[in-house]
């Protein structure tokens, strides 16, 4: 008999404000739009809005004071908000049994650039040892269990824009696994210049400054970043069950295909984002039928969401793709956060039995043939819901989630 | 239980004291010292000078596509630990549907050589001076990609990024995935390039030796940092035996934990390295008296072998000091998230050859690290079980216990 894992919490810091409800009335339709952003200027940028996350209220803290760069300061807030989330002291579990897995890719970009700023101006040997713990990429993770005292397993996917989705699955098999019974699974991403002006000058940015990210539609120009922090709190359906606990959702089954083209690119023939979800519906038991909802990867890139345009219609069917809200339009591409919030939307969703509105959407094209939702609307009958995470290099991830 | 066995079938490994996974054990078991004066980098203006390198992309050495030339170094040291890999294990003649294919890679720094020569144009000239086309290559999942690219193949990929631990983390991540039966191969551990980043920070800390890695002696004074990759082939032993495939050891556990205290020190009782070796041994059903010898991780620190020492002690008791335990990085230093996977690697030749590669660079013994580390010359010992610690930056610990398959 295998074992029911199900989310009992959310955690999330976004650009939307601190915790899960500030993140759910964006979803649904508070205005919300894109900043300039207040901690580094972009004026002299071709493109110049962000989702930026103002503040973390200081309830999302466990401590006073969380040490390090703000990548690690999300970490810990959302582990912890997830787990009051799912009614539980965080103090008065078994830290053996409690693990941790992050998405987290760009995390350390800030600290890197400080690091060698230092060296350059000063010489290698005024390097900061202090600032160097911070460059590594598993600093979010591990912050997490220095603060909260977790030991079970602590572990670092840097998958980029699906490593939040792939870090759900590592946490979702660990607990397959019986490696521990509680798991903190989630993604964070923190905004910096550095990581802008990257993204910008790879031409993914919507331009100007307007910046507005329109996922599957006709005039998308280009995606518009935003930063945070999401985790769930996953256990068995037993766990949850024994402590009276009401889940929010079930996990049925993930799967990641690489779609192996010759250069790094979406593939436009959707091959390995169509097999992603075909596998996950296999691994999940469900049939297409049974799909009532697809939380999408798109973001307003053009190949991104022409890709998963594609896909969609290979594994549903030109007419019968079931509704589709793209909630990067609200939130922003969070990178190696998107996936957890997608999958904390997805879960809510769920839960809620409602479905988002996609932002910004007027009519299809430019290679697009879906309509997301456009005006959140109450749904009583939602089943399951499917959650896509794409990578620039390759990597597509798709994992089912039921009510629960 | 239904769940399959995991196997070893194919490696490939990189290292500065030898290219390729015969010469690195060779390179091992003469007890070769691969540190060096840094050629990648003007070290003039650092408290050290040393460390170590490798000196090509042995069967890659000329031969990528286009594309693949374009990459990083940290890329193409783990394209090339695959491809030996994929080679050795005969997989190449042989049909499997690439969807049942993954790969799992451990990086440190991942391409920090791309941002650090980048991050040198930012700051001299502003946005003007970065190079899009470059910078391209920096985030590390291209790492993972350029791996499952170079193979075509269509399964999971991971690229995880648990610092100095994370070729273990990798390998337990996909022997998980093999036994869960979402894939029948998997390529899974390691790869880090010579870091300026690394090499200033760890310097940063005062960790850094500036002669030679010396672990377990009292007279040692840090570690080297250095390079490298290592990758094998795992497979279900059914599909293994299936094809005939030759085996060289089994993946029996790999028990991951945190020691949730410290950004850098390691806890000061070993909290993380005990339980996971506690979470190994149980995983894999063993006695204490079945290991047959420890991979330390030995880093040459002051604090990590006594740490480490203390550790094994608490979990082994007086077994301890009957255990032949080494460590690898007094020959090649620290090649950071390729260090557990090249340890894996010397671990699967040791049960393979029955000999232990010793500790080099070990004159002075320190009462508080006081078990037998194999001095200076490698040792004749039938190895059936052998375990591999590796711990990391922000607590991370982990231990891989691997063991002759047909060991009943």
């Amino acid at each position: 008999m295998t074992k029911r894992i199900v989310v009992t919490g959310i955690g999330a810091i976004s650009s939307a404000g601190t915790g899960v409800d500030a993140f759910w009335d964006a979803l649904v339709g508070a205005s919300h739009e894109p900043q300039f952003p207040v901690r580094f200027d972009t004026q002299a940028l071709d493109s110049r809005r962000a989702h930026e996350v103002r503040e973390i209220e200081r309830t999302a803290l466990p401590v006073r004071k969380v040490a390090g760069e703000r990548g690690m300061q999300f970490a810990v807030a959302c582990a912890y908000l997830a787990l009051k989330d799912a009614k539980l002291e965080f103090d008065a579990l078994d830290p053996e049994r409690v693990g941790v897995v992050y998405g987290s890719t760009l995390e350390a970009v800030r600290a890197l650039t400080e690091f060698h700023r230092r060296v350059s101006k000063e010489g290698p040997r005024c390097a900061d040892p202090g600032l160097f713990p911070n460059t590594g990429m598993s600093a979010a993770a591990c912050q997490v269990s220095i603060s909260l005292g977790y030991r079970a397993f602590n572990t670092t996917i840097s998958n980029g824009a699906t490593a939040g989705l792939d870090a759900i699955i590592y946490g979702y098999n660990m607990l397959l696994a019986d490696r521990a019974d509680f798991v903190i699974a989630g993604g964070v991403y923190p905004l910096c210049y550095e990581s802008f002006l990257g993204y910008m000058l790879a031409g993914v940015l919507s331009p100007g400054d307007t910046g507005i990210a329109r996922p599957f539609d006709a005039q998308r120009c280009g995606t518009v970043l935003g930063e945070g922090g999401a985790a769930l709190l996953l256990e068995t359906y037993e766990s949850a069950m024994a402590r009276g606990v009401k889940p929010l959702a079930e996990i049925k089954g993930g799967a990641s295909v690489f779609d192996p083209t010759t250069k790094p690119g979406y593939g436009l023939q959707a091959r390995g984002a169509t097999a992603a979800m075909q596998d996950a519906l296999e691994r999940s038991s469900l049939s297409v039928k049974e799909i009532d909802l697809v939380v999408a990867n798109a973001s307003g890139d053009r190949a991104a969401d022409c890709m998963e345009s594609r896909a969609l219609l290979n594994v549903f069917g030109k007419s019968d793709v079931p509704a589709v809200t793209a909630p990067k339009a609200t939130i922003g591409e969070c990178l190696s956060a998107s996936g957890a919030f997608h999958v904390a939307a997805a879960a809510l969703a769920l839960s809620r039995s409602t479905i988002p509105a996609t932002m910004n959407f007027e009519a299809p094209g430019k290679g697009c043939r879906i309509e997301p939702i456009r005006q959140t609307v109450r749904n009583d009958s939602l089943r399951n819901a499917i959650v896509n995470s794409y990578g620039y290099l390759g990597i597509n991830t798709s994992l089912v989630l039921a009510a629960a | 239980m239904s769940q399959p066995r995991v196997v070893v079938t194919g490696i490939g490994a990189l290292s500065p004291i030898g290219v390729g996974k015969d010469a690195f054990w060779e390179g091992l078991l003469r007890g070769e010292n691969g540190i060096r004066e840094i050629q990648v980098m003007d070290t003039s203006k650092h408290r050290t000078h040393r460390g170590g390198e490798v000196r090509s992309f042995g069967i890659l050495e000329d031969r990528w596509t286009a594309e693949e030339h374009r990459l990083g170094r940290a890329s193409k040291l783990a394209i090339a630990a695959s491809r030996e890999a994929w080679n050795d294990s005969g997989l190449a003649g042989v049909k499997v549907p690439p969807r049942r294919i993954g790969v799992a890679c451990g990086t440190t720094s991942g391409e920090s050589q791309i941002f650090e020569e980048e991050v040198a144009e930012f700051l001299d000239r502003g946005h003007e001076g970065l190079n899009i086309n470059r910078l391209e290559y920096f985030p590390v999942d291209v790492i993972g990609s350029s791996i499952a690219r170079h193979l075509g193949v269509q399964g999971p990929v991971n690229t995880l990024t648990t610092a100095c631990a994370a070729g273990n983390y990798a390998i337990g991540c996909a022997a998980d995935l093999l036994r869960s039966g979402a894939v029948d191969v998997m390529i899974a551990g390691g790869a880090d390039m010579f870091s300026q980043t690394a090499f200033t920070g760890f310097n940063s800390l005062l960790a850094v030796a500036p002669e030679c890695c010396q672990p377990f002696d009292k007279l040692r004074r840090g570690m080297l940092v250095s390079e490298g990759a290592a990758m094998l082939t795992l497979e279900t032993l059914p599909h293994a035996e299936r094809r005939g495939s030759h085996i060289y050891a089994e993946v029996l556990a790999c028990g991951i934990s945190n020691d949730a205290h410290h950004m850098t020190a390691p806890h000061p009782e070993g909290l993380g390295a005990v339980t996971a070796m506690h979470n190994a041994l149980r995983e894999s059903g063993l006695k204490l008296e079945e290991i047959d010898y420890i991979s330390a991780h030995g880093t040459g620190t002051p604090a990590n072998d006594k740490v480490e020492t203390l550790a094994i002690k608490k979990v082994f008791g007086a077994r301890a000091y009957e255990i032949p335990m080494s460590s690898i990085k007094s020959m090649i230093g620290h090649t950071m998230g390729a260090a557990s996977a090249l340890e894996a690697v010397a671990c699967a030749m040791a049960i393979q050859h029955r000999v232990i590669p010793p500790t080099i660079n070990y004159r002075n013994p320190d009462p508080l690290c006081d078990l037998d580390y194999v001095p200076n010359e490698a040792r004749n010992h039938p190895v059936t079980v052998a375990l591999s610690n590796a711990f990391a930056f922000g607590g991370n610990c982990s231990t891989l216990i691997l063991a002759n398959h047909a060991r009943h």
